[in-house]
């Protein structure tokens, strides 16, 4: 009877644990769920709700909403300024403040912890003053010298990018500081590469902690856990220097009085959650999931959903060196020609996602909207004009190897030009590497023909070009990234990255030139969504998205 | 017996030396470069060259060798190239979690499993076999990860009993464990159910029964250790899952272990969390192996009695 007893226990144990495939809530259904279709038409046309960040005279609740609990994607690993990497990016900016925080797209720059914007005194030589009153969590006073320490320590960390202009800094006074340049700044971009990426920390502060398990800062929150791999707790200082100033902006502000940071990897993890009410926000949510929090979705009741563009554009990029046969212009265009970007979209991002015209997308500045109606392969794609076009090229059915980084977004994108292409007569082999090896396999000429990949841009478009075809970036002799040793390219690249010949003209004559030679096209910008709690009354980004949870409006709040 | 372990002792010392060597080549000559990991796409060729000296990878690979093993004899494992925190440090603070839900897991693996497979076996053709038998086949047969968060929808979203992430709580661990241990449960029935299958027609067994011996006693007394020791080859071997092979629990359940470290390492190229965690991996398994021969030893009189004369034949 005992023995009986038992292997009953024992097969009800396995039989509940696999009950849970027959449960009605499976967070990833293969089909739909209702509200599927509302949701759709939201995330193809949404609309930016919500402020992005409200600067200045913007100060902290008085009554604070008491916690939210964000939902992290990646683990931030290392809290120190220096070392920001994805998941620590919107951590950093709460506990650490910058000289200068960048004003947006295609905005300039406003000061953080500096008084006034810097002032060119002469060619290359800027000045500039910090407030007087600035301490960080532990009571330090910040003063010019600690901005000098931050500055040094920053270049000398090995993680300073694109601040090669910078020359160097001292203090003048004990707020007052000069800081020279290598080169003029007169490119697109260049003072927020040197002014809008400093943090300033405490020289003092950081001899004493290790910054990467305990940040001590001058921002508006302060660290009180961190564990790496499971979350991260921020509380609001009840010292903070800026709090009740005028120049107080929503990056600043703690409406909130705890912000716990959960790290959550899983999508589907999210979405149960979500739906379990234990975090607030979470913007790592499959489409599927994602359609069923937005308005008319099954779960949509107390929760919100804030759609925006995402400042990533996906391209197609042939290999133009000697070792590959994409160096030949006919074939470039033949590839370019038989891209059906409408199929292209149709297997991308389950359609939460729009087609672009350029190497960037629309939302950056630069971008023409009359690119739409232009005669090119962007818009009168076609298979007969790839094949008029492959007729005339050296092609003799030959396999291109086309590379990207491993993910399901960028397979599904490949195996639909390898479709394409093979519609024309061209033939592909897929070559997916992780993001490490792909890395160094792109930059060697004869690991590949075809080549697809995605480019941020943090301003302006004419950006995503530097990213892609400066020579500089580049070792000597590799030209761009795609290896084209082009002059009259590179020229008209560095008339549009120069301030005052930043025209549309000179811009147009870049999209059309590198259309033209078929250097690369772009395929599609995506749309992220994030949902969050109806606790939330106006939801708090950054100009690139990352939520301020102290500058959101909490339904509890009040001034 | 003593002079046998501290020769194994001394063998581990050589094993683990290899094992050094080798992941250190592994990960020297892997495809890729850490510092273009670390600094992302955008960074300029100089930038990454940058990186790449101030992480020392310019030097030569003896160099890079020789310096390693001598920060390794002072239990120097180097600081993490991503997390900026000495690797030992990470190590110790996330190995608790590995080894609770790894241990847990062998616990609930062998207090079900091999009574399991003893039911299943002493009911050989009959349908409690077939039943003990196909749940087991289901069982080994399900990915660990699906069968997480199958668990995750049935107990934390629809009966809501349950926390589906976190370490917070120790309630946070229940679906991790169960989860880590279902193929093992399936697993360890199944091997034990052979085993006892292969000692159940044997003549001492026929013997015990004609002197009338009750069917209980004959079970446990007689079979249940002659089929002890291919079941101990499953049950200590899975200690060397313990550390390595909660990776991708702990990640979909976000518990910072182990694991989820050496993921993470792996993933960011970060070479020292690489090293750091596939040299304790092996001293773990090493340790395993060790322990595995003892315990044969212990269970087996006539394996001990050849440790005894000097020599093992």
């Amino acid at each position: 009877m005992t023995k009986r007893i038992v292997s009953l226990i024992l097969c009800l144990v396995m039989v509940l644990s696999l009950c849970a495939c027959g449960g009605k809530d499976d967070p990833a259904p293969a089909e739909p769920g209702p509200g599927a279709a509302d949701s759709e038409d939201a995330t193809k046309a949404p609309e930016i709700s919500g402020n992005e960040v409200a600067y200045g005279n913007t100060n902290s609740a008085k009554v604070k909403h008491e916690k939210v609990v964000i939902a992290l994607n990646a683990d931030p690993k290392d809290l120190s300024p220096v070392n920001v990497n994805v998941g620590g990016k919107e951590v950093v900016d709460n506990i650490f403040e910058r000289l200068y925080n960048i004003d947006g797209f295609g905005g300039g720059l406003y000061g953080v912890l500096a008084k006034a914007l810097p002032v060119e005194v002469e060619p290359q030589v800027f000045e500039f003053e910090i407030y007087d009153n600035i301490y960080d969590s532990e009571g330090n006073h910040i003063t010019a010298s600690d901005v000098v320490f931050s500055i040094n320590y920053f270049v000398e960390s090995g993680y300073a990018q694109n601040f090669d202009k910078f020359g160097s800094v001292e203090a003048t006074g004990e707020y007052t500081l000069r800081l020279t340049t290598s080169e003029p700044l007169n490119e697109l971009g260049d003072m927020a590469n040197v002014f809008g990426v400093i943090y300033v920390w405490s020289e003092k502060a950081m001899s004493e902690h290790n910054f990467a398990t305990e940040p001590v800062g001058t921002g508006p929150y302060v660290c009180t856990y961190f564990r790496s791999g499971d979350k991260l707790t921020l509380e609001a200082r009840p010292d903070y220097w800026a709090e009740g100033s005028d120049h107080q902006n929503s990056r600043s502000c703690a409406n909130v009085q705890t912000i716990e940071y959960q790290i959550i990897a899983e999508q589907s993890q999210n979405t149960v959650a979500l739906r379990t009410g234990t975090i607030d926000y979470s913007n790592n949510l499959s489409d599927t999931d994602k359609a069923k929090f937005m308005a008319g979705g099954e779960y949509s009741e107390g929760w919100e959903t804030f759609s925006w563009p995402s400042n990533l554009t996906y391209y197609l990029m042939p290999n133009c060196s000697d070792k590959s046969i994409c160096s030949d212009e006919n074939l470039r265009k033949a590839i370019m020609y038989a891209i059906d970007p409408e199929m292209i979209l149709a297997v991308a991002d389950n359609a939460s996602a729009q087609i672009v015209y350029d190497m960037a997308n629309p939302k950056f500045a630069g971008y023409n909207p009359e690119w739409l109606t232009q005669d090119n392969f962007y818009v009168n794609n076609s298979i007969e004009t790839a094949k008029e076009y492959l007729a005339q090229s050296n092609y003799q059915g030959e396999t291109l190897t086309l590379l990207y980084t491993s993910g399901t977004l960028l397979q599904n994108v490949c195996e639909a030009i390898q479709i394409l292409l093979g519609e024309v007569g061209i033939n592909v082999e897929l070559k997916p590497e992780s993001f490490s090896v792909t890395s160094a396999d792109v930059a060697t000429p004869d690991a590949w023909d075809l080549y697809v990949d995605m480019m941020a841009s943090d301003d302006y478009l004419v950006i995503v070009y530097s990213r892609l075809f400066n020579e500089a970036t580049f070792e000597e002799g590799q030209g761009t990234k795609n290896f084209i040793n082009d002059p009259t390219f590179q020229e008209l690249l560095s008339t549009c990255m120069a301030e005052a010949t930043n025209t549309q003209e000179n811009l147009d004559a870049l999209h059309n030139y590198v259309i033209e030679r078929a250097y690369s096209r772009g395929l599609f910008a995506s749309y992220e969504a994030s949902i969050y709690t109806s606790d939330i009354l106006q939801i708090c980004n950054s100009y690139k998205y990352a939520i301020i949870p102290g500058g959101c409006i909490y339904a509890d709040n009040e001034w | 017996m003593w002079k046998y372990i501290l020769k194994r002792l001394l063998w581990m010392i050589v094993i683990m030396l290899c094992v050094t060597i080798l992941i250190f080549t592994i990960t020297y000559f892997i495809p890729g470069d850490p510092a273009r990991t670390m600094l992302g796409s955008l960074a300029s060729a100089d930038e990454v060259a940058n990186m790449r000296e101030k992480l020392g990878l310019e030097r030569p690979y003896l160099v890079q060798l020789f310096d390693y093993i001598k920060n390794l004899l002072t239990g120097n494992f180097g600081i993490s190239w991503s997390y900026n925190v000495p690797v030992v440090e990470e190590l110790f603070s996330r190995m608790p979690y590995t080894l609770l839900i790894g241990g847990l897991a062998m616990v609930v693996q062998i207090v079900l499993g091999i009574p399991l497979g003893v039911f299943a076996a002493t009911h050989q053709g009959k349908w409690q076999d077939y039943v003990s038998i196909g749940l087991s086949m289901v069982l080994i047969s399900l990915p660990d990860f699906w069968v997480a968060l199958m668990l995750v929808v049935l107990f934390c979203v629809n009966l809501e009993w349950l926390p589906a992430y976190g370490i917070d709580h120790w309630t946070c661990f229940i679906i991790p464990i169960i989860a880590t241990s279902i193929s093992g449960i399936a697993m360890n029935a199944r091997q034990a159910r052979s085993a006892v299958l292969e000692v159940f027609r044997a003549d001492y067994i026929t013997t015990a029964r004609a002197k009338g011996q009750v069917e209980k006693k004959v079970i446990w007394r007689h079979m249940f250790p002659n089929a002890m020791m291919p079941i101990i080859t499953i049950v200590v071997g899975g200690l060397t899952r313990i550390v390595g092979g909660t990776a991708i629990i702990e990640s979909i359940f976000t518990i910072p272990g182990v694991g989820l470290y050496m993921l993470n390492g792996i993933n960011a190229m970060d070479f020292p969390v690489t090293r750091g965690c596939v040299i304790v991996l092996s001293l773990f398994s090493a340790f395993s192996v060790l322990l595995m021969d003892l315990v044969y030893a212990f269970v087996d009189p006539r394996i001990k009695a050849q440790y005894a004369g000097g020599k093992k034949r």
